[in-house]
């Protein structure tokens, strides 16, 4: 008994075909798409395949590829039946079909196709390779739109770089353009019917599982924030749903990503260059202003006279808190800028060292926060430091028993204050900030005024407050 | 129309065609519901393929009248712009066409 299997998605159709083929003696089974007659197909073996042309998921076109090309179809003959025969009056089936028979009335379609049954069961005689029936076919001339519209879709669907695939609910692939099939180093019909998550590695597979299980009508991403690697390939995918009646079909949309991540690297790569060269420019920095302040320092030693020596300290000491701000840059990971308080703790504690006035340590109060400088604050702001804590630990403090050092930062909004103050012998008499001859102190206002600050110096009871206040 | 003449003609017994024309029911049924859902919801391109596939099963069954009508429908689902008017006059044209031929053939069931 000669095997037919029946494919098309109207199952009134699939009723007629059953009927009029089991009365003649045949062995029949009917499916309404292409995945399901692929799949019983492979089982049944069919010796003939009756095919829709326009069906949901895989077309009949593709169906009939498919079934050519699989070697278990070998032996079956394939008969396109559809409607739209009179949009395509000259198609030549000849490659993915033996025969094609125009979907006309039930009422006569009968004797059309038992004929076409017998003359393929018959090896002398030859099918007509001309469509059968056409002279009967219901005039549908608007099917041409339905076909120019499908056709048009696939235009596009060809012409985008992205892949394209449509899943049916099990996960099976019933579409893929020429992008998607790319991807995978195949062709399209080669992935028809294939279960999707079995194209990518264990762990991807189980998240492209998770994902189409829980798609709810919203896009959902798999590799936004981290490619999915695909071979030698980065690729992102994106999951959708369509409906129509009862059809559910998922739509997974798949971007070549690699050259983005390429471009990603080059960029990581080329900014931790930099990085290197900006902190070995620091660190070079560093060394000469080191070499500066001990050209300085070597300098003093061949002077006699102690205001010489002095004003040869205190450049030495202000090329010193600038090779502190260097040294403190190329330690940091943020190239931008320092961190106040650990630069401030360690210019105090350099200078306290450097002047070291009492045999007696002074004590210090220190309360700067933990903020982010620019350097076109931080370095000002640290030679201003280093003018007034010099002039406490030298002048105020000199030979000052139980001496204090405080250092206080205060930061509201946009508004910064420093206030250094110390318990020393305070301000000579008479002293005016804004007329002195003091090289430290013009220094310091000048250095206020490039911060667009003010700075004022005061007496108080126990001692000596200098104040700087500047905006962020 | 006469379910025992047609059965004959087309060479099935008048059982199997009956049953032919209870699925054709069901699925016209589905599909007539389908449509007046589509057009409500200004869901055009949908009512279009919807009317395609009544057309489709009409003239499968030999209803030229009613796949003629489908068939005027779905002409007037694609053109742009739609009247509103129309198209619920041809709708309606189309479900009394139906009923009729459902009466019809229920009679015979």
């Amino acid at each position: 008994m000669k095997r037919i299997l029946v494919v098309d998605n109207n199952p009134v159709m699939l009723e007629f075909m059953s009927e009029i083929l089991t009365q003649e003696d045949y062995n029949v089974k009917t499916v309404d798409n292409g995945v399901d007659a692929l799949v019983i197909g492979r089982q049944f073996r069919p010796d003939i395949v009756f095919v829709d042309l326009i069906m949901p998921y895989i077309d009949g076109k593709q169906l009939c590829r498919l079934f050519r090309r699989h070697t278990e179809f070998s032996d079956t003959r394939i008969v396109i039946v559809s409607a739209i025969a009179a949009e395509e009056p000259d198609f030549n089936f000849s490659e993915i079909a033996d025969a094609y028979l125009a979907k006309m009335p039930f009422r006569i379609m009968k004797p059309y196709v038992i004929d076409i049954i017998q003359k393929l069961e018959s090896e002398d005689a030859t099918v007509s390779n001309k469509i059968i029936g056409l002279d009967k076919i219901y005039n549908r001339d608007i099917t041409k739109e339905l076909l120019f519209s499908k056709q048009h879709m696939e235009v596009l669907l060809s012409s985008i770089s992205d892949g394209f695939f449509e899943l049916n609910s099990d996960l099976q692939i019933i579409y893929v353009n020429d992008a998607g099939a790319a991807l995978f180093k195949k062709q399209r019909d080669e992935l028809l019917t294939a279960f999707f998550p079995a194209l990518f590695p264990d762990q991807v597979s189980s998240q492209i599982k998770e994902i189409t299980d829980s798609l709810d009508g919203e896009e959902v991403d798999l590799g936004m924030d981290g490619a999915v690697r695909l071979g030698d390939r980065f690729i992102r995918l994106r999951f959708n749903t369509v409906a129509y009646g009862a059809y559910r079909s998922i739509i997974v949309m798949i971007q070549d990503v690699s050259d983005q991540k390429e471009a990603e690297r080059i960029i990581r790569n080329d900014l931790k260059e930099k990085e290197m060269l900006l902190k070995e420019v620091h660190h070079r920095v560093k060394n000469n202003l080191n070499v500066v302040a001990s050209l300085l320092n070597l300098q003093t030693t061949f002077l006699s006279d102690d205001a010489s020596k002095k004003h040869l300290t205190d450049s030495k000491n202000r090329v010193e808190s600038m090779a502190l701000m260097h040294e403190q840059l190329y330690h940091t990971e943020d190239l931008s800028g320092v961190y106040l308080d650990s630069y401030l703790n360690d210019l105090i504690a350099q200078l306290i060292n450097i002047y070291n006035p009492n045999a007696t340590p002074v004590r210090t109060f220190i309360e700067i926060p933990s903020i982010h400088l620019d350097l076109t604050i931080a370095v000002p702001l640290g030679l201003i430091i280093n003018e007034l804590i010099s002039n406490s630990l030298d002048h105020g403090l000199k030979n000052q028993a139980d001496s204090y050092l405080s250092v206080k930062f205060v930061q509201e909004y946009h508004t910064a204050q420093l206030f250094i103050h110390d318990n020393g012998i305070g301000l000579p008499e008479g002293f005016d900030p804004d007329h002195n001859e003091s090289l430290g102190l013009l220094l310091v206002t000048n250095l206020a005024n490039q911060l667009n600050g003010r700075f004022d110096i005061y007496n108080e009871d126990d001692g000596t407050t200098a104040v700087v206040e500047f905006r962020l | 129309m006469n379910l025992k003449n047609t059965a004959e003609e087309i060479g099935i017994s008048v059982e199997a065609y009956k049953r032919l024309c209870r699925l054709f029911l069901d699925n016209t049924d589905t599909d007539i519901d389908k449509l007046k859902t589509a057009f409500a919801q200004r869901r055009l391109k949908d009512a279009a393929d919807i009317a395609h596939h009544i057309k489709g099963a009409a003239s499968n069954m030999d209803f030229t009248e009613m796949a003629d009508t489908a068939k005027r429908l779905q002409l007037k689902t694609l053109e742009y712009p739609s009247d509103k008017h129309e198209l619920l006059d041809h709708y309606q044209k189309l479900a009394a066409m139906y009923q009729d031929i459902k009466t019809e053939i229920e009679a015979q069931l």
